[in-house]
């Protein structure tokens, strides 16, 4: 076991370095800074003077490996736009995204898991044809438009819950529930196909022939061994997650990370943009490490290759 | 609908009492809620760069110079009053008993400590290029103060209606990036909380010298989406939202919640033709294909159908609220026939194909003021290659370094600027990264009409840049844009033309 988690732990390392490199080439394709900050009608010399000062006249590998040292000890320079420590202003969101994802994440397993359960144990009966086409329609259905609709349903006609912003966890609701109906029916289709498969198989014939109640059967005997695939796609899931919530936070003006990265990225804020990829992709590699890991735990035969 | 009969009745009765309290006297009171498209960045304003921070700062910061909201003329801020010396000199005299909001004294050593912040290059100001004229800056007496500039300098007083005065002693005590997040100013409201990326709220400030506003609390939330404001709005969240799309009107309308209020404001839009081939050779750089494309297109038809009638047609490029305006220059009348007898004299009559960009932002509608144009284009046998470009700063980026071939729709806002200077000069002086027209005869006159004191003779050279830009057909200038915001049935506020919100002049209904 121990082998197995360094090996994850170096991949999980290179994986943070790549990713830094990526972004950090893409943004110097991207454009000048320095033309965005200034207004219009910026004289020549102002615009050299700042990107002297701002360090953009050296070398790119200079200005990589400069970037690489000071986020080695988490410091990812001052925002360009607003003139703060760029690490510091995403970590007063982290909290708001992180709440939102998980919250969102809970709501979509609550949704797969039972729905996924059911349509697998009833298959090719009105429930699973519901299940389904609940499915189908929820992938269907843009997050945006989707968003919307909620609020004119549930804040602006029947006045439950507020229209947007972060104040309170009636305010979550909302969002939540977008997020969940967004990454919910690939967990239920995983959980039903998983479900059908285990439920054929000989050992479940033997259960029932023993007589052990269709309960435990569902849940101990089944839904156990459908739970490596659904972990492992839950933490495949993270990235697609943070992709929805910056759509969501948009529609409900909720403070978090993912659009002060949109921002970032149309004003060309170098520092944010690069600490918000390298914070966001961090997290995600850390997640499927923890994936890693509860899959190694969870079923012995992964650790010894 | 029963919870929604209880909820008037509660109102009326809570509003009643409220209401003839308020009619008898105008203490500050209640909340406003004002929904903007973006967050802020900023809260020290020589610091923040965005037109909405401006904006919003205008609340808690005083600047030497206002502006008349009805009239657009400037007005006394904290100068009481200017006077002109001599062509490189100018002396003002600062409002007496003026404090900033924790006390400290606004004095002439204040306002030089303001210029001078700006000034310096150390702070890194966006302000500095547009005041570094100023050389020096006096303190003649407590409440005196001479500017001195290098070149007689016509547009100083207009500018300085954008250069926040900011309390010396705090700024020195505390540090820029202390004011950058608890800003001290002294204007109607004072700061009180800024939770990024949620609200920014400030209270009326009681010592304010000048006139008391209505409203005692403003929560400024930034919405990104139009959509989520709206329905902020119908649910009663919002009071104010700054730009609304033509197609959402009628819903604010028949919403029984807000209204709009519109105004013409000095943003202008207009067509862009790469005259000297910065991006490359092309049709546009023959005079007869742009005087084509000028005829083909029917802006009015624009206006009517694209903008549901919110629009100035207009000849030039300068803004009529401008001085330097030339009202002797008329629009180019729509003749698609004429365009196609142009093309032909050219050279074209089998059609041509142009780069068309169009670009997202600032331009109300623009993807569909950009389809329009097409169309028309495509009328009299123009093909267009057609790219919309969602990102503003990419957008801007290759306007600067002269990458836009051909055609392009462009906007001018003149940050609040109403002289014919800060649009001729940044698009048509060949010394600038704007430039995709380059004339010594332009430079010549741009010269004279920003560094003359005499308003005549600065008259007669814009006059004369305009009427040689359109001889030559070297932009088509279509129509000035009208700011559409939307104001909940509480308040009454009217939309002013500098595009600024100014929620200090709004007043409750009841």
């Amino acid at each position: 076991m121990r082998g197995y988690i360094a090996d994850r732990l170096v991949d999980t390392v290179l994986t943070c370095v790549a990713i830094s490199f990526v972004v950090f080439a893409f943004l110097h394709l991207a454009g000048d800074p320095a033309m965005v900050l200034l207004p219009p009608e910026a004289s020549k010399e102002a615009v050299a003077g700042l990107r002297r000062s701002l360090g953009l006249d050296d070398p790119f590998l200079v200005q990589y490996a400069r970037f690489l040292g000071h986020a080695a000890r988490g410091d990812f320079g001052d925002s360009f736009i607003i003139r703060d420590k760029a690490l510091g202003i995403l970590l007063e969101r982290a909290p708001a995204t992180l709440e939102l994802a998980v919250a969102g994440l809970l709501l979509g397993v609550l949704i797969a898991v039972p729905l996924g359960i059911l349509a697998a144990f009833r298959p090719r009966t009105w429930l699973d044809h519901v299940a389904s086409i609940a499915s189908i329609v929820g992938q269907a259905v843009p997050t945006f438009w989707l968003g919307i609709m909620l609020i004119l349903v549930f804040a602006v006609s029947l006045r439950l819950v507020p229209v947007s912003g972060r104040d309170g966890w009636r305010s979550l609701i909302l969002p939540a529930v977008c997020l969940g109906v967004y990454l919910a029916p690939i967990m239920m289709r995983l959980v039903r196909s998983g479900m059908l498969e285990v439920l054929g198989q000989d050992y479940i014939r033997t259960a029932r022939a023993k007589g052990i109640a269709e309960r435990v059967i569902l849940w101990k005997h089944a839904f156990k061994n459908v739970g490596i695939p659904l972990v492992t796609m839950i933490g495949l899931q993270f990235g697609r997650l943070l992709a929805g919530t910056v759509v969501i936070e948009v529609v409900f003006a909720w403070p978090g990370i993912g659009w002060l990265t949109v921002k970032a990225v149309r004003t060309l804020d170098y520092p944010v943009v690069q600490a918000s990829v390298v914070v966001l992709g961090a997290g995600i590699a850390l997640v499927n490490l923890a994936t890693d890991l509860l899959i190694g735990y969870l079923d012995p035969r992964i650790r010894y290759r | 609908m029963t919870r929604l009969i209880a909820a008037l009745f509660a109102f009326t009765l809570a509003a009643g009492p409220i209401a003839l309290a308020g009619s008898a006297h105008a203490a500050p009171r209640g909340q406003l809620v004002a929904a903007l498209d973006s967050d802020r960045e900023s809260l020290d304003p020589h610091q923040a760069t965005g037109t909405i921070d401006y904006m919003v700062l205008m609340h808690v910061f005083d600047h030497l110079i206002a502006r008349n909201p009805e009239s657009m003329k400037l007005t006394p801020g904290l100068a009481e009053s200017w006077k002109f010396v001599d062509d490189n000199t100018w002396d003002f005299r600062i409002r007496k008993g003026v404090k900033f909001h924790n006390g400290e004294p606004l004095t002439a050593e204040t306002v030089k400590f303001s210029i001078e912040r700006v000034l310096d290059p150390a702070q890194k100001s966006y302000l500095r290029d547009r005041f570094k004229g100023i050389t020096q800056v006096q303190v003649t007496d407590e409440f005196g103060i001479r500017l001195k500039t290098e070149k007689p300098n016509p547009v100083l007083l207009e500018r300085l209606t954008n250069l926040a005065i900011v309390p010396p002693k705090y700024v020195k005590e505390k540090g820029d990036a202390h004011i950058a997040k608890n800003p001290v100013g002294s204007g109607p409201y004072r700061f009180v909380e800024w939770a990024r990326g949620q609200r920014l709220v400030v209270e009326a400030h009681p010592g304010y010298w000048g006139p008391e506003p209505a409203v005692k609390t403003l929560v400024f939330r930034p919405i990104l989406d139009v959509g989520t404001a709206i329905a902020e709005m119908l649910a009663g969240g919002v009071d104010f939202i700054r730009l609304v799309p033509p197609d959402q009107i009628p819903v604010i309308e028949a919403s029984g919640k807000g209204y709009i209020t519109s105004a013409p404001i000095i943003r202008v839009i207009y067509l862009n033709f790469d005259v000297v081939g910065s991006a490359g050779t092309g049709p546009v750089q023959n005079i007869k294909v742009r005087q084509a494309i000028s005829h083909a297109i029917d802006v009015d038809g624009i206006i009517q159908h694209v903008l549901g009638g919110r629009g100035l047609r207009l000849g030039t490029i300068v803004n009529p609220m401008k001085f330097g305006y030339d009202a002797s220059i008329k629009p180019v009348p729509y003749d698609p026939s004429r365009a196609k007898q142009l093309l032909t004299e050219a050279g074209y009559a089998g059609g041509m194909k142009l780069d068309f960009t169009t670009y997202a932002g600032s331009i109300i509608a623009s993807r569909q003021v950009g389809d329009a144009l097409a169309g028309y284009l495509g009328k009299v046998g123009i093909q267009t290659n057609r790219q919309h470009i969602e990102d503003i700063g990419l957008f801007s980026n290759l306007e600067k370094t002269g990458k836009l071939k051909d055609i392009y729709l462009g906007s001018w806002g003149s940050w609040s600027v109403f002289d014919a200077d800060m649009i001729l000069y940044p698009r048509f002086h060949s010394s600038e990264a704007f430039a995709y027209v380059r004339d010594p005869k332009l430079d010549q006159w741009l010269d004279v009409g920003r560094n003359t004191v005499d308003p005549k003779r600065r008259m007669e050279a814009y006059a004369q840049v305009q009427r040689f830009l359109a001889e030559n057909s070297l932009v088509f200038p279509m129509y000035a844009q009208t700011s559409v915001m939307a104001v909940s049935n509480r308040i009454s506020y009217k939309a002013a033309s500098d595009e600024t919100i100014a929620l200090w002049r709004a007043t409750w209904k009841n």
